[in-house]
This record gives C-alpha cells, structure tokens and sequence, in this order.
C-alpha cells in the first residue's frame, strides 16, 4: 500500500527557512530519531507510524488533511520564528541577558521537532538551549518543586535551618555507592534512609534555568544536621556534616559527582560525615542547602558542632537557591558505618521522655 | 312565713354552697405528677474553663482548659483531648496567645522558657525540648538490642534476602573472575578480585539504569578511594600508603575498564571500540537478516536469540526491537509455506488455523488458513 | 496488499478459535466469526446468562461508556495536531493585533482632526461634540390585539 507522502522538508526543496539551517542552530535542536523525523514530515511507511508499539499500527490512519494543513502551519510558524531571529540580531546588544533568553525561547517553542524532543526524549535534552531548559524548568515546577517545598515546609527545614527558601535551582540527590535499586535511585525529598544507603556522600545535581546576573556561577552546598541532641540545655543543636566551596556549575556542567571531589579536594571545606543518630533519638534531617556566591570564598572557618548555618550564609554573601532533604533514624547499620568512621559506639538513650524542662 | 322564707330561701343557699366547695377544691398529686417537665433539665455544672492560667508552670499531661468544642485552640506544645480539653504535651508556662494567622481565633500553648513569648517569631528556629535520659551499662545493651515487633518478625526474611544477595554476588564475581583470567593474564590475583567487584557494582548499577556505565565506573573508583581514606583515618595505613593505593587503584581502574565491562544483563565482556562494535553489530544483522522470511525452527529461534544476546552488541532497546522482528509473534503471510490454500466449502486440513486479516487498501477483511507453525508464541 | 497480523478475535481469545476451528468444518469457523456473537471466556468467570445479564448491565452503566472517544494518535501526528493548533493562535495573535493598530490609527486622525478644528472654529468643534438624543419614534408601533394600560404618554415631547 502507499500512502500519500507530503515531501516538504526534504533536501531537494529549495526555499528552506530558520528551522532548516543547522549549520547556525545548535544541532539538539533536530529531532533525536532520525526514523521519526523522516515520517514527521514526509509521511509514514506502508508498516504505519514506527513511534507506535501496537500490533495494529499497519491500520493507522492519520486525521484527514492533516499534513496538508501542517505543512501551511509549518510555514506560518517558521515565518513568525524567522522574524523572531531577525529581532534578536538587530537588538543582540541592547537586551539583557534574562530578554535574550525570553526571545530565544520565542523562536524555537513552536518547532515541531523541538516539541517532538521534549514530548519523547525529555531526559536527554541539550541544557544548553534556553527552550529546552524553558520546558525543563515548567515541567520541575510543576512537580518536583512543589514536592520539595511541601517536604521543606513540613518537615520544618524552613525555618529550623534557615529562614525561608525562593527556590530558583532543581536540587537532586542520589546516593550512587547503592548498588540496590532501592536506595542507588534519586532520592525524594523526606525519605527516611538507613545509615549504610548514606555512607559515602552523594552525587548532587543543581540545574539552573535561567541566566543568572552578575553570577559568579560558583557554588556553596551545605549538609546540616539540626537534631543533634544538646545534653547540657536539654535541647538540640545544629551539626554540619559537609560543606563544599566555590563548586563551578553551569546549564550543562550541573553535577557533582564524589569522584570530582577526588581531583578538586579544594572544594571540600568539610569532608562527608554522614547523620549517625543513636538509639531512640527522634527521626533526624539532613537538610542538604544549595547557596550562589557572590564571590569566591577564602579561607573560610566552620566550626563543626555548633554550627550556625544562617551566620554562615551572612558572612560569606551566599544567597540559597535550591534545598533537599532527607531524614534518618537509627537502625541495626548504624554501628558499622560508625567503626567505618572510626567513632566509638553511639550513646543509648532512654525510650521514654523525661519532664525535666529546657534550660 | 318562716317556712316560705325558708322554702323561699332553701334554693338559693344551695348552689352557693357548692360554690364554695369547688373553691375549696384541692387536685389531688394524681394530676400534678405527670407535667411540667421543664423545668427539670438542668444539669450540675461541667466545671468548664480554665484550669492553669497565663504564665502558671505545668507538667506534661496536666490539664490546661476543658471546654464544649474549641473556644481555645491549642497550639504549641499542647495537645487537644477527644472532649477538646487542652493539656501540656512539655514542661513549661503556659501563654495564652493570638495568632495572625488565624486571626480569629484564641489560642493556648506552652512556652518552653520563662522569657519566651507565643507565638514564636514566624522565621525564627522553633524552640525544642530533647528530653531523654542516657541509658548505661546493662539497661543501655538491652535497650539497644530490643527490637520492635515488626522488626523482629522480619528477621528471618531479611536474613534470607541477604544470604540470596551474597549467593547471587558470589556466582557473579566466580564468573567474572574466569572471564578476567581466561582474557588478560597480567592482572595479579588481588587485581583481578577488585575488577570482578568493580564489575558486580557496574552491572548492578546497569540493570537497575541508576548509574550509566561511565558514572558508575567512577562511582566505583571513588567507592575504593573513599574506603582506603577511611582505613587511613582509623589509622590502619599511613597517610603514604594511602596515596599510593589511591594512585594504583585510579591507574588500575583506567586499564582495567580498557578493557573489560559488562551489559545490562550482567555479562561481562572485552571492551570493544567504537568501530569494532559497529562491524559486529552489522555482522550481526547480516546474521539475523538470514532468518527473515523463512519458517523459523526451534533451533533457529534459539540461534537468533543468541546473535540478539551477545554480550555488549545491542542496547536494551535495540535488543526488544530486533526481537520484535525477528521473532514476531506470527510469522507474516509472504514467508513461503506457511499459508493454505482452502477451496470454497472444501474441509478445512489439519493443522491449518483460520486468521481474519485485515486489508487497508481494499478496507475489507479476509480469511487466511496459516500452518500451525507461522505461529511462534504458540510454540 | 495482505498484512498477515491477526486482529479481531484480540489474541488471548484466539487459541480457543484455533481449537474450535481444527475440529469443525468451514461453515461452522464462518459461524465462529459472525458479528455480535458472544465468546465466553471462562476465564473471566461469565459463562451463564444472568451473570453475563449483569456484566451487560453494568457495561451500559460503566463512565467509561459515557465519556467521548479518546482520539488516538501517534505521538507525530499529535505533534502536527498541537503545530496547527499553535499556528492557528499565532495567526489569531496576528489578526487581534493587525485589528487594534488600525484601530488607534483611526483613533489618532480623529484626534489630530478635533485638535485642529478646535484651533480653527472653536464654534464647530462644540457642534461636532454635541451628542444628538436619538429615540425610538413614539409613532412607529406595533399593532397589538389590545390596548396599552397607559394608552398615551402625554409627557413625551417630540425632538
């Protein structure tokens, strides 16, 4: 059987408009599959639409006139993008780096291709481009943004830790020493995790979206622990578990592997130590804090027990934009990840409170 | 006359008479127990209200306010019992408060400190009490040891999953110990035990798609490199030995992954370059393309199976395409032999098996009689 | 061009057919595919008349039934069908805007035309503002079957 077969994007074809010229766009803006790119525009095969998993997809059959009526949509859309490019390399230099973005999204949010890409291959899009980074920010804020602030906010991170959070960056988790699915994967924010699933430190994600003004693109990550039990006051206190300095992230480069760390021990202002609660200690948090520096930090001092977090965040110009946290109890791993450490044994409290009042 | 007076008088006396005696008529107590029922509702009082007031020290579990519904909220370091009696959850003074964000409502709480006013300050810390006592010695052992019923039913199965993972990990790392050996025979034994763990941890990390293959070959270097800073730490190796084990492993590591790495399924293989993976995978579907449009044996299904499952040719997903297609699920009507011709009204043949296709040129649906082995999944 | 693929029987039923079929002749497999006839699959569990009364029942009541048929589409022609959606606003956006241009074109020559007027003929620039009272004419009515409550407004004055 044939179908009709709209060729309008082949090479053949003379008038070729923006979304045609690769050679000035950066190459992620095509269509990932090559085969789905072929029947986006010129039609499918006899054997019907390859992107379908059906048995029946030789039955396919698409909306009547609908290449017809794509093909003049196309053209319309490409004009408007067109037009959009011819804007950008008049005022290139009189817009803002935020502007430039805003514009840039214009002229590639309605190509097909583009649209085929975030619809079908969203976990392998080019950072770099602003539309791309555009969807990727839409889809975070519509879910795993909201995830986190709801877990900030009831697990009272904000404002035990710090005062409140305007989150700008995605903040991820992923603990890659695991080697089960159940703890190797990322972690959702809250999830209460055994000690041995946190005994090396994580591999952390910070994604921006949007340029950032006058950014120094440097980094500051702070893991604290605001549970430690305070004896003396019969209260809590704030513990830092990991602190890392003048981390350079980018769209693209947004990842924090532990091995980095290995080569760049500079950025490691306090080595790894994971929460350790002992026995019938409340369920504690690690709340994982993501800062933006004004400038590079030097020789900067923490004081590890009684750590101010908000005092830190002051002195050193670092303004939060990304948080996560995890929580933990103890568990029958815990002892082994403290010899590991080399700590002795955990104290044991009691299982039942006392009334004896704060001091 | 005195008797026509009398006789005169006589009838009017009478009813007068009986006038005074419904006067003086008196309703008996059968009457009077049967109404008013009014006026007997009440009840004692409930003792209602506060019991502790502003700035009065209370125990936890004392009673603060008891009320009919929430005339007073309770709100910090209180609870609200199933009568809405508010009582202290902590030591403290008790302050009676209002909240601007529930500005129409009372609110009662227990501030922790005498100084301490409620509510707290909206992006201030809270204020927390600990409140557990140290265990020692003996009660801190038994303590320590006790285990929560669920904990302790799951004992025999988290013991078993745990042999399972050791049994499974130690098949894994036998096998890619022989696969090291039977390839490059200038590893030393220790090395060749660190590359079949390195292995196990990769394959791991690609059967469950948490790492890709080059983050979780470094995740695998750092795992050794963090470990051997530890051991440093504890003091079981100079800070110089150290950086030599940390130096030969990273060097180690790189040769290693030269040359051997794993799949998804968890076989290990030699590493092959770019250009020779792409020869072997087109040598491959030269392979498969020979089963195309033939009757598929047994023996062939298994073969194709095999080219598909070569260690490290084809992805995941190129592996459940090319199974699709070279395996379908009935083989298509153009593969000569598999389809029999039925006279009109003739009997049907063994073995034969009706199938309405469906044309879309002609938008018409027939019925062909395939051999009964054009169908594979029935096999 | 035949495609060999089965459809219709959906394939978990297909085995049973194969097996009625090799024991029957053809007349009763045309049988087997007659429209509307129900397979029983015992499977499933309905294999009497008053549980399939039920099934029948709740399907007809089912919201599945109710709602429109989902369109299916592959994920290409869905990427057309947003395109032209897209275009199709786009070249709305185009005509709304093209509308409100011609629009304060007109209303900045009537604005340029009053200001001149107004410096010309003060005289004519009041009349050209002067609001006329247009009415309906009180005259022209409709025939009616019967008087008006109020046959007359006495008050009215015409213009």
């Amino acid at each position: 059987m044939s179908r009709p077969v709209a060729r309008f994007l082949s090479s053949t074809s003379k008038a070729r408009g923006v979304w045609s010229e690769y050679a000035a766009r950066p190459s992620s803006l095509q269509l990932v599959d090559k085969t789905a790119r072929n029947e986006l525009f010129e039609g499918f095969s006899a054997s019907g639409p390859s992107s379908m998993k059906s048995n029946n997809k030789h039955n396919y059959t698409s909306p009547e006139l609908l290449d017809d009526t794509f093909k003049s949509a196309y053209e319309i859309l490409e004009q408007d993008a067109a037009r959009q490019y011819k804007f950008i390399e008049q005022n290139k230099d009189k817009l803002s780096a935020k502007q430039l973005e805003k514009a840039m999204v214009k002229t590639e949010q309605y190509n097909p291709e583009v649209m085929y890409n975030t619809r079908e291959f969203a976990d392998c899009l080019d950072r770099s481009v602003p539309v791309y980074r555009k969807f990727l920010k839409e889809k975070w804020e519509s879910y795993g943004q909201m995830i986190t602030m709801q877990r900030l906010e009831q697990l009272h991170v904000i404002p035990d830790t710090l005062p409140t959070l305007a989150p700008e960056t995605e903040v991820n988790v992923k603990f890659g020493h695991n080697d089960e699915a159940e703890f190797a994967d990322w972690v959702v924010p809250g999830t209460r995790l055994p000690a041995f699933a946190v005994s090396k430190p994580p591999t952390i994600e910070i994604q921006e979206f949007e340029p950032v003004e006058n950014g120094t693109g440097l980094y500051t990550v702070l893991v604290v622990n605001p549970d430690v039990p305070d004896l003396s006051c019969n209260g809590y206190s704030t513990a830092l578990h990991y602190a890392l300095v003048n981390v350079p992230l980018d769209f693209v480069n947004n990842t924090i592997t532990p091995l980095s760390l290995v080569e760049h021990p500079e950025r490691v202002l306090k080595p790894y130590m994971p929460l350790l609660p002992e026995k019938n200690v409340p369920t504690q948090r690690a709340c994982l804090w993501v800062f933006r520096q004004g400038h590079e930090l030097k020789d900067v001092g923490v004081s590890e027990s009684q750590f101010d977090i908000r005092a830190f965040a002051e002195e050193n110009q670092l303004h939060a934009v990304g948080a996560h946290v995890w929580r933990q109890d103890y568990d029958r791993s815990t002892n082994s990840v403290r010899a590991e450490y080399g700590l002795e044994k955990g104290r044991v409290f009691d299982q039942i409170r006392n009334a004896e009042p704060l001091l | 006359m005195h008797i026509t007076t009398q006789g005169l008088l006589a009838p009017a006396k009478a009813p007068l008479r009986a006038v005074a005696q419904v006067l003086n008529q008196i309703r008996t107590a059968t009457k009077r127990v049967s109404s008013s029922r009014t006026n007997m509702k009440d009840s004692a009082g409930r003792r209602l209200g506060p019991k502790k007031f502003e700035s009065s020290f209370v125990k936890p579990g004392q009673i603060i306010m008891r009320q009919r519904g929430t005339k007073i909220h309770p709100g910090e370091n209180v609870g609200l019992g199933k009568d809405h009696t508010i009582f202290a959850l902590e030591p403290g003074y008790v302050r009676f408060y209002l909240d601007p964000f529930h500005p129409l409502r009372k609110y009662v709480g227990v501030a922790l400190k005498k100084d301490i006013m409620l509510p707290y300050p909206h992006f201030e810390p809270r204020v927390r009490r600990f409140g557990y006592n140290v265990l020692k010695g003996a009660a801190a052992e038994a303590e320590e040891n006790r285990m929560s019923r669920k904990e302790h039913l799951a004992q025999p199965e988290l013991k078993e999953r745990a042999q399972k993972k050791e049994d499974y990990n130690n098949s894994k790392i036998a096998e890619y110990t022989s696969t090291i050996q039977a390839t490059a025979g200038d590893f030393s034994e220790q090395e060749v035990a660190l590359g079949a763990a390195r292995l196990l941890f990769i394959s791991k990390h690609l059967a469950n798609e948490t790492l890709t293959e080059a983050a979780a070959a470094d995740q695998a270097t750092f795992n050794y490199v963090h470990d051997a800073e530890l051991a440093s730490k504890r003091g079981e190796s100079s800070a110089d030995e150290l950086a030599t084990s940390r130096a030969s492993y990273i060097e180690f590591a790189k040769k290693f992954d030269g040359l051997f790495t794993v799949d998804f399924t968890g076989a290990a293989h030699a590493r092959l370059s770019t250009e020779a993976l792409e020869a072997k995978q087109a040598e491959s579907r030269a392979k498969l393309d020979e089963f195309s449009n033939v009757k598929l044996s047994t023996k062939d299904l298994k073969q194709i199976e095999n080219i598909i499952s070569q260690p490290g040719v084809f992805s995941k997903a190129d592996r459940e395409a090319l199974k699709q297609k070279y395996i379908p699920t009935v083989l298509p009507e153009s593969v000569p032999g598999t389809v029999v011709e039925v006279k009109e009204g003739g009997k049907l043949p063994k073995g034969a098996v009706p199938v309405r296709t469906y044309d879309p040129t002609t938008r018409s649906i027939q019925t062909v009689y395939r051999t009964k082995d054009a169908f594979l999944s029935a096999e | 061009m035949k495609i060999s693929v089965q459809i219709n029987p959906p394939s978990i039923l297909c085995s049973s057919i194969m097996f009625a079929a090799r024991k029957t002749n053809l007349a009763a497999v045309a049988r087997t595919f007659a429209r509307g006839k129900k397979i029983q699959n015992k499977k499933q569990g309905v294999n009497n008349a008053s549980t399939q009364k039920v099934v029948n029942q709740l399907s007809a009541l089912s919201a599945t039934k109710k709602q429109p048929k989902l369109l299916k589409l592959c994920p290409e022609d869905l990427i057309k069908h947003k395109t032209i959606t897209n275009a199709w606003n786009v070249f709305q956006r185009k005509q709304r805007t093209k509308e409100a241009e011609i629009l304060a074109k007109q209303y900045e020559s009537i604005k340029d035309a009053m200001t001149e007027l107004k410096e010309l003929s003060p005289e004519l620039f009041e009349a050209a503002l002067k609001k006329e009272r247009k009415f309906f004419p009180l005259e022209y009515r409709v025939p009616v079957d019967y008087p008006p409550r109020n046959p007359w407004n006495y008050q009215v004055k015409k213009l």
